[in-house]
């Protein structure tokens, strides 16, 4: 009775064992997310896996661990809102993935001055009424749109300390820093989506995208997965051919 | 990865293709009428290039050309390859080959001449003068030097009752099988020189270097199939090679053609870029 147990479970083994193998490949490729006048380099894993006969779903892992670490760098000191009445710097910013979503974690200054008007479109700033710290914490997800993956931030959570409490919420300060801050960041998160794209080698395979969505990778690294497919004819390998080709990774034409 | 080891086979066994060097005048009819009644006139066709090779050989819409230099026994020889692949249906791929044999063609007296056979019974050795390609066939002129021996009792070749010189003439011809071109002797055909030959003539002794050149030509033509040194891009695709064999790039000139098929489905789109990677060509990471 066991031994006849035994048989099937090998076949499934050895078949289960060689298939993957056979039809899947993995590349690591080196990218770049342009933002304003700079770049930030982040590690896209493509998988890529004979689903049907014509068809080869891809599974694009994006790896924004070095990311996670320029980031924070970059955005500390630098004024989310600045206008009249109102200054919020970002003192120090931290993201943290945690399973299938980002956790944002930081803190603020937020700074009140007397605005004035002095003239039918001008402001002038006054006195500083009032400064105080804030923890800020956040979380955002992805969502994918046009084959691009958005950040979004869910919600904005800002607690000013026990002291400063009382009045700020007299003033109703914080609603409106963080109005603000949700409208300001959704603002600049829109202008940078992600959109992995492939090297000219494997530009042929051009995936769509069905979802995605984050990713923690390790303990807390940040990422992306897309799901998706392409598909795929015997002509896509004689594009990939033909582009090896003009990068002389192959030898040329007769 | 494998494709130095392919090639290399290839070059072995083209050389050992050539090995028979005796053939006959009436050979060089029969190849004649073979040439005359060869009915594949691609290979003939007016948009020849420079290189006297016909662009349909190796037609598709990608192309590849190859060139390498493999020694053999230390002997450095070039080779070339074009190939062509295009879409044949939507699941699968045409391939054309065409390898240029002329370097090989022009080294092959220096690497064949040597000993065919070494027994106690009889030695005979190959001198090979030239190697020319006639239509489908590969003619190979030169000359045998037997000897026949009696064997000793330590199975060394020990007294000399015969020796003899013959000018040989071998006609070889190969056959796609499988993945690989086979060659086989049509046909060899001996010249006795002088009085000697003219006994041994006599004796029978001509058929029996013959015999031996067919037999241990045949031997090694067998056991070492030439298999195309297709460009790696090729290989990956693991294409079945229906039709082929060598092809003469006029005149005389000795090249092989070879036709073949590759079956395209997503799997084998994903089994290509794994080999393609595997080459080192798909590197997009530090």
């Amino acid at each position: 009775m066991r031994l006849w147990l035994i048989i099937p479970a090998l076949m499934a083994a050895v078949l289960g064992a060689r298939a993957p193998y056979a039809q899947q490949v993995n590349f690591v490729i080196d990218a770049t997310l342009p933002v304003r006048e700079t770049e930030l380099p982040y590690q896209l894993n493509l998988n890529l896996t004979a689903v049907a006969p014509t068809r080869i779903g891809v599974g694009a892992l994006l790896d924004l661990r070095e990311m996670q670490k320029i980031v924070p760098e970059k955005l500390a000191d630098n004024a989310i809102i600045d206008n009249c009445g109102l200054q919020v710097r970002l003192d120090d910013i931290s993201f943290r993935a945690k399973d299938d979503a980002i956790d944002l974690d930081g803190e603020v200054t937020v700074t009140i001055f007397e605005c004035s008007r002095t003239s039918e479109r001008d402001f002038q700033r006054g006195q500083e009424k009032n400064a105080f710290l804030a923890n800020m914490s956040t979380e955002a997800t992805v969502e994918l749109r046009d084959n691009c993956a958005y950040f979004k931030l869910i919600d904005l959570t800002l607690t000013a300390p026990e002291a400063q409490r009382e009045q700020v919420l007299e003033d109703d300060t914080l609603e409106s820093v963080k109005e603000l801050m949700l409208a300001a960041v959704d603002l600049v998160l829109n202008e940078t989506p992600l959109c992995p794209e492939l090297p000219a080698e494997l530009a042929s395979l051009d995936p769509k995208y069905e979802k995605g969505g984050p990713r923690e990778i390790g303990e807390g690294g940040l990422g992306i997965f897309l799901d998706g497919s392409v598909d795929v004819s015997p002509s896509t390998i004689l594009d990939i051919l033909t582009v090896l080709q003009q990068q002389e990774l192959i030898p040329g034409r007769p | 990865m494998a494709s130095s080891r392919l090639n290399k086979g290839l070059l072995i066994c083209v050389l050992l293709a050539m090995l028979p060097g005796c053939g006959s005048k009436a050979q060089d009819q029969r190849a004649e009428s073979e040439a005359s009644t060869q009915t594949d006139s691609a290979g003939k066709s007016s948009s020849v290039a420079a290189t006297g090779i016909d662009p349909a050989t190796y037609a598709g819409r990608f192309q590849i050309k190859l060139s390498k230099e493999v020694p053999l026994r230390d002997i450095p020889v070039p080779f070339t390859v074009y190939g062509g692949l295009d879409e044949s249906s939507s699941t699968r791929l045409r391939l054309r080959a065409f390898m240029d044999l002329r370097g090989l063609q022009e080294k092959a007296p220096q690497i064949l001449t040597g000993p065919l056979e070494e027994s106690c019974k009889r030695q005979i050795y190959l001198e090979v003068r030239d190697v020319t390609a006639i239509d489908e066939t590969v003619k190979v002129e030169g000359s045998a030097r037997a000897q026949f021996t009696r064997c000793n009792r330590r199975e060394e070749p020990g007294i000399r009752y015969f020796g003899t010189t013959v000018d040989a003439v071998a006609v070889a011809r190969a056959e796609v099988k499988g993945q690989c071109l086979t060659f086989s002797i049509e046909s060899v055909d001996l010249s006795p020189r002088g009085f000697i030959g003219a006994v041994s003539n006599l004796f029978g002794l001509t058929n029996r270097i013959n015999e031996a050149v067919l037999e241990k030509g045949g031997e090694f033509l067998a056991k070492h199939p030439v298999c195309p040194p297709l460009p790696e891009e090729f290989s990956v695709l693991d294409p079945i090679y229906e039709s082929g064999g060598t092809r003469e790039i006029a005149p005389g000139g000795m090249g092989a053609a070879v036709v073949g098929s590759a079956d395209v489905s997503a799997e084998t789109i994903v089994k290509v870029l794994g080999g393609l990677k595997e080459l080192g060509v798909l590197e997009f990471a530090q």
